[in-house]
């Protein structure tokens, strides 16, 4: 019942929220696409971030700091490696579904119609986000022992992710510098690379092969990481 | 026999305060052994290092012959650890948690299905298993947590206090499952409860400061230790004077005078006799004679000092 809800709700929620107030402030984008339909794939990762966190929270932080089910988890006979992919592609699966419904609700609300295509390169480029959220949020689960750590690191990833990562707003709205810093960041990559892809049609791999690539990296830190934590 | 586990000078730190302090001893395979020991023993560190849950700073683990450090992944199928908390997950039904534990082993579902249908039986589960784990008393759960330990038929199990929380039918159907499980796998597991120490054992150790004080089967501890027995003999009235004779009798040990009671400790049950030759003025009231037990054997002052 409250996946339901959270299913429904949440993505008319941020349309009633985001998309109808900005959409009087900001009517296109810079390359003269619909403020709705731009934002679309961004309300798509906000949804997305924001089930991982749910998701990650229960599997993996909860069972830590409560002692659930996490020594049966490292006493598996599988490595912290595989523990950690587990971990991630279980809950990149989990908030993909809950995003694929999202853009189904959320298909109902925007004005402009949505192309076929996006229910398909949607999800591929949410998947990419979600494994460095992913990660980030495991490295998060490991280091901090108190839930109230972990909802202070939560609330304020959380203020960044919607303002400086360009899902509400262009990232060139800010000072060049900043602009540059902010779209050179990793996190920010596959928003950049699907919208470029959406609306330009224009493929840039270097959007993709980064964020991949932090993603394989952060998987092996954070394997070393949960090897310390747990002095096995 | 064969060891089926097997620590050489193992040693444990936590903020370099020693928890484990170069432990050696072998155990072997298909035997149960109870650890018993005060609070901060490092009894439940003991288990945790055993079972792989956590690296020893120095020393060597074995299991089966293997390194536990070198080869956890092969250790890791023929263990299984009981940990002293409740920590299965409570938005599950008990059986989709113990289903869970077999799938994490590549265990298939069919084998899993039938496992825990003979558990459930045997510790009769078998009507808690579609419930959610935060709706079932704890005393419940642990059984669940015993029949999720076995499912991946594991040759050694390591269980920190395996009866905790349950009721006395709950204990005896835990006990009359292990204890049938005694010879086929080796059971290790560490309990607050003397009695149940003294009811299910092959062997104890006793754990003191991250050490072994004492190591054998309770009547080798007892009789190595001291092997007395313990006298009370209440009158209707004990003058300090007679107390003090019978106090001062050549196989007399450690005698006290509570109220109107003596006690004492002697080697010999004729002890018992020579004291009461001598007490035969007096009026007695009540007598008893009581071998002395595990808990004696822990109790600070004879475990430390003896009977002098």
């Amino acid at each position: 019942m409250t996946t339901l809800m959270f299913v429904l709700f949440l993505p008319a929620l941020l349309h009633i929220f985001i998309v109808m107030g900005m959409k009087n402030l900001v009517v296109v984008s810079l390359n003269n696409v619909p403020y709705d339909m731009w934002v679309f794939p961004g309300i798509i990762f906000l949804f997305s971030l924001s089930s991982m966190f749910t998701i990650i929270y229960r599997d993996m932080f909860g069972f830590r700091v409560y002692n659930q089910s996490f020594n049966l988890l490292t006493l598996a006979p599988k490595s912290k490696f595989h523990l950690i992919i587990a971990i991630l592609v279980s809950s990149i699966i989990e908030s993909i579904i809950y995003a694929f419904l999202a853009m189904i609700v959320l298909s109902f609300f925007i004005e402009s119609p949505v192309d076929f295509s996006f229910y398909f390169i949607i999800p591929i480029f949410t998947t990419l986000f979600l494994l460095l959220i992913g990660n980030i949020v495991i490295t998060l689960s490991i280091l901090t022992e108190r839930v109230s750590s972990f909802i202070y690191f939560i609330i304020i990833f959380f203020i960044f992710m919607i303002l400086g990562t360009g899902i509400i707003f262009e990232l060139d709205f800010f000072p060049i510098g900043i602009s540059n810093i902010l779209k050179h960041n990793p996190i920010s990559m596959p928003l950049i690379g699907l919208r470029n892809l959406l609306f330009t049609k224009n493929l840039d791999l270097k959007f993709v092969t980064i964020p991949l690539a932090v993603s394989i990296i952060w998987i092996f830190l954070n394997t070393a990481l949960i090897k310390k934590k747990l002095k096995q | 026999m064969e060891a089926s586990i097997t620590l050489k000078k193992v040693g444990k730190l936590i903020n370099d305060k020693t928890i484990l302090a170069g432990l050696t001893f072998g155990i072997e395979k298909g035997s149960l052994v109870a650890i018993i020991g005060d609070n901060e023993a490092g009894k439940s560190m003991l288990l945790r290092v055993i079972s792989c849950l956590e690296y020893q700073e120095y020393g060597q683990v074995f299991i089966n012959g293997l390194d536990s450090k070198k080869r956890r992944i092969e250790i890791l199928p023929k263990i299984s650890y009981v940990s002293h908390e409740l920590d299965l997950d409570p938005w599950l039904t008990l059986e989709e948690n113990i289903q869970f534990a077999g799938m994490l082993y590549d265990i298939d579902t069919e084998t899993i299905n039938t496992r825990l249908t003979q558990y459930a039986r045997e510790l009769h589960l078998t009507r808690y298993l579609k419930k959610l784990v935060k709706n079932i008393s704890p005393g419940i759960i642990r059984k669940g947590i015993i029949i999720r330990s076995l499912i991946h038929d594991p040759e050694i199990l390591i269980m920190d206090d395996p009866t905790a929380f349950m009721d006395a039918e709950s204990y005896r159907q835990t006990w009359d499952m292990l204890l049938r499980m005694k010879g086929e796998k080796t059971i290790l597991y560490v309990s607050q409860s003397l009695k149940e120490v003294e009811d299910a054992h092959d062997r104890i150790l006793v754990l003191e400061d991250g050490k072994i004080s004492l190591d054998g089967s309770l009547d080798k501890l007892l009789g190595g230790t001291f092997e007395f027995h313990q006298f009370q003999i209440e009158f209707e009235n004990l003058p300090d004077d007679l107390f003090q004779k019978l106090s001062k009798l050549p196989k007399v040990k450690n005698a006290s005078k509570i109220g109107q009671s003596i006690h004492f400790y002697g080697r010999e049950r004729g002890v018992f006799f020579d004291v009461l030759k001598n007490a035969v003025s007096a009026t007695m009231k009540d007598i008893s004679v009581k071998k002395l037990g595990l808990q004696d054997l822990m109790d600070a002052k004879y475990a430390k000092d003896g009977i002098h």
